[in-house]
């Protein structure tokens, strides 16, 4: 017989668990009114996620830094608790896009909400742990929950790209599984610090294996991250799901996909692997620059805003292939700017949609559409314009502050040739954000049209969220400093 | 003994699996691979893992029965699919590719030991070792694979239900198209 073994409650730090118990009691408090009062109005199910998400974000800022929980497996240190607050923040502002004016057939549903919350949940916990099993867990709980999400918008294109998010998400999913594998024949554990110790013992040998295992672990978050070459679902995906999924989609995710590859990479580069630095060097630049090229000859606003954001995402991940402390805390700095930028494009965009209204074949939101929206409607023109420009890294908005940044970041870390890419890239990406600019301030509206086209699915609470974005927007040359601070003292205390 | 088990098993799951992959028979691939999964068992059962063993043939059998059901609803299986023996290269090539896949990775690993975290104890069934380990170590994983599951059933049930065919043609206030 095994002998008994007892565990006191203090040993197993109940704390480090509450964030995501919040959230995933949230989702189920909203199954369980569901099914006591059928027919709820959506609004309030959007309050009580706000609330949830609000509950969760108070739990994850009482949280102690650099402490371990239930047997080693969470892992609570200034990384994991400094995305957990970007994605609550950022899923906060953009659930609150639901409140349009227009109906959906998604906001029709209580399990929307349920699922939004557990897919918070499961982001939180794929950041709050070096295990790659309960990674990999958090990970499909939050997948699964997107891919539905996704087909409840219930058209033709959004069934299109949830399959193909599914299949792309599937095949990752084998690709992360087979790593995790070889890395566990390798060394005898799923833990990250316990798999680099191993590793770093034996001299990482044999080499050939941990190659296999770092390039299925790269191709894994190649696709959950959308770097080229993995990123051929993107595009579609964000055609085919709602403008305000689709804003979602481009910076949430994403932070819990850049917290375990830096976890991962971070470690292997920082033990002296070369060539693993090699081959993101390699992603990083086809990132950027195949990006942006080919959202240079996009035809739809979506569209040319999901290879922007692919190429965004280049930039931090050459931030992250850098590794110095400058890059790391210049990561979140980044994405944090980029995340509200983003969030005002896509509110933009999500404001203007309108059942009926067909200006293209097959997009919801050609260039055309916006001809000559400053006649139309100014400060709805000057807002857009205000992200295009933003996007496009012009001083002295946000994102500049951030590419500045990372671009200094690299020069520091003797990159300079990335750093001279990186400007490059900047220069291009300007080309189609000034396109949908010279589209609204020089062309001719169509005739026949008011502005009221814009303003189609307004309600207040958009236009609140497109104030905070906008003033976010404007007024970052005061906040860059605060949250730079912010970042690198968490950045700091988990050691990168 | 133990030697010829293994290459005998290993032989007829390789072989069950080529067979899911390249057959164009939809049932011809999933009984390839049910007994596939259940001749995966056995190599289980050789390493004296016979909790695992028994999990894979309830757990994977199991889902391949309902993959099973689901195959005959969505294809016509009393058609006759004729197998294409046209792709002999792209078969040979990954024949060959899988092998030195497989060689790559196992010999090293074979060739040094590998201390595992949680060594099985020698008097106790795997049962309660494996038991021991999931309620402790893997306690948390095992909790949010129970939301997982939760998350695919919510999923599910919500994508099946009946509103999502009675909105998408005729609810003209829903659809923009």
């Amino acid at each position: 017989m095994l002998e008994k073994i007892t565990i006191p409650l203090e040993a197993l730090n109940l704390p480090t668990l509450i964030p995501m118990l919040i959230a995933v009691a949230g989702g189920l408090t909203i199954l369980v009114v569901d099914l006591f009062k059928k027919d709820l109005d959506k609004s309030l199910y959007i309050v009580l996620s706000i609330l949830f998400l609000t509950m969760d974000l108070g739990a994850v800022f009482d949280l102690e830094l650099n402490q371990r929980g239930f047997f080693n497996v969470m892992l609570i240190d200034g990384i994991a608790v400094i995305s957990q607050i970007v994605m609550i923040i950022a899923s906060g502002l953009f659930i609150l896009f639901a409140f349009s004016s227009q109906r959906f057939h998604e906001y029709r549903y209580p399990e929307f909400f349920a699922l939004f919350l557990f897919m918070t949940a499961g982001f939180q916990f794929m950041v709050a742990s070096d295990n790659l099993i309960l990674i990999f867990v958090g990970l499909e709980t939050a997948s699964l929950s997107l891919y539905t999400m996704m087909v409840l918008h219930n058209k033709d294109k959004s069934f299109e790209a949830a399959i193909k998010y599914f299949t792309m998400g599937a095949m990752a999913a084998g690709f992360y599984a087979f790593s995790a594998m070889v890395f566990y024949g390798l060394t005898g554990s799923v833990e990250l610090y316990k798999i680099f110790e191993v590793l770093h013992m034996r001299g990482f040998e044999p080499m050939i294996l941990v190659l296999v295992a770092s390039i299925a672990m790269l191709v894994s978050f190649g696709f959950k991250l959308a770097v080229v070459p993995f990123h051929t679902w993107g595009p579609d995906v964000y055609e085919g799901s709602s403008a305000a999924l689709a804003g979602y989609i481009s910076v949430v995710p994403k932070v819990a996909g850049f917290v375990v590859v830096i976890r991962i990479f971070e470690g292997l580069i920082n033990l002296g692997i070369d060539w693993i630095e090699y081959i993101l060097y390699g992603i990083v630049v086809l990132t950027m620059t195949l990006a942006n090229i080919w959202a240079l000859v996009q035809n739809d606003v979506k569209r040319m805003l999901a290879y922007s954001s692919i190429s965004h995402a280049g930039f931090v991940m050459a931030a992250i292939m850098i590794g110095t402390t400058q890059a790391n805390s210049g990561i979140f700095l980044y994405w944090i700017l980029f995340a509200f930028t983003n969030l005002g494009a896509f509110a933009m965009l999500w404001v203007s949609h309108k059942r009926d209204a067909k200006y293209h074949e097959r997009f919801d939101h050609p260039f055309e559409k916006f001809s000559g929206m400053v006649r139309l409607m100014p400060v709805g023109a000057v807002m857009m314009g205000l992200f295009m420009i933003t996007l496009a890294g012009v001083p002295p908005f946000s994102i500049f502050w951030g590419k500045v940044y990372l671009i200094s970041s690299a020069v520091n870390a003797g990159y300079i040739v990335l750093a001279i890419i990186m400007v490059l890239n900047s220069a291009i990406a300007a080309y189609y954000y000034l396109k949908l600019v010279v589209h609204m301030f020089l062309k001719e509206p169509i005739t026949g049209r008011d502005g009221s086209v814009y303003m189609a699915n307004a309600s207040t609470s958009l236009k609140v969220v497109l104030g905070i974005a906008a003033f976010f927007t404007i007024a970052s040359i005061f906040f860059v400093s605060p949250i730079l601070d912010f970042t690198s003292f968490y950045m700091a205390m988990s050691g990168f | 003994m133990e030697v010829i088990a293994f290459y005998t098993f290993a032989i007829a799951i390789i072989a069950s699996f080529l067979i899911v992959v390249t057959s164009k028979n939809v049932l011809y691939s999933m009984s390839a691979l049910a007994s596939g999964m259940v001749l995966i068992s056995g190599l289980f059962f050789l390493l004296n893992a016979e909790f695992l063993g028994v999990v894979q043939i309830i757990v994977y059998t199991g889902a391949v029965i309902a993959l099973y059901a689901f195959a005959m609803i969505f294809f016509d299986s009393a058609k006759d699919v004729k197998e294409s023996r046209r792709s002999r290269a792209i078969f040979l090539l990954s024949t060959f590719s899988s092998i030195l896949l497989v060689l790559l990775m196992t010999i090293p690993m074979s060739s040094d030991a590998v201390s595992a975290l949680y060594p099985m104890h020698q008097d106790v069934g795997n049962a309660q070792d494996v038991g021991m380990v999931l309620f402790t170590k893997y306690l948390i994983p095992f909790e949010v694979a129970a939301v997982m599951l939760l998350v695919a059933m919510v999923g599910g049930i919500v994508m099946a239900g009946k509103k999502m065919d009675r909105y998408l043609g005729n609810d003209k206030e829903e659809i923009s198209k």
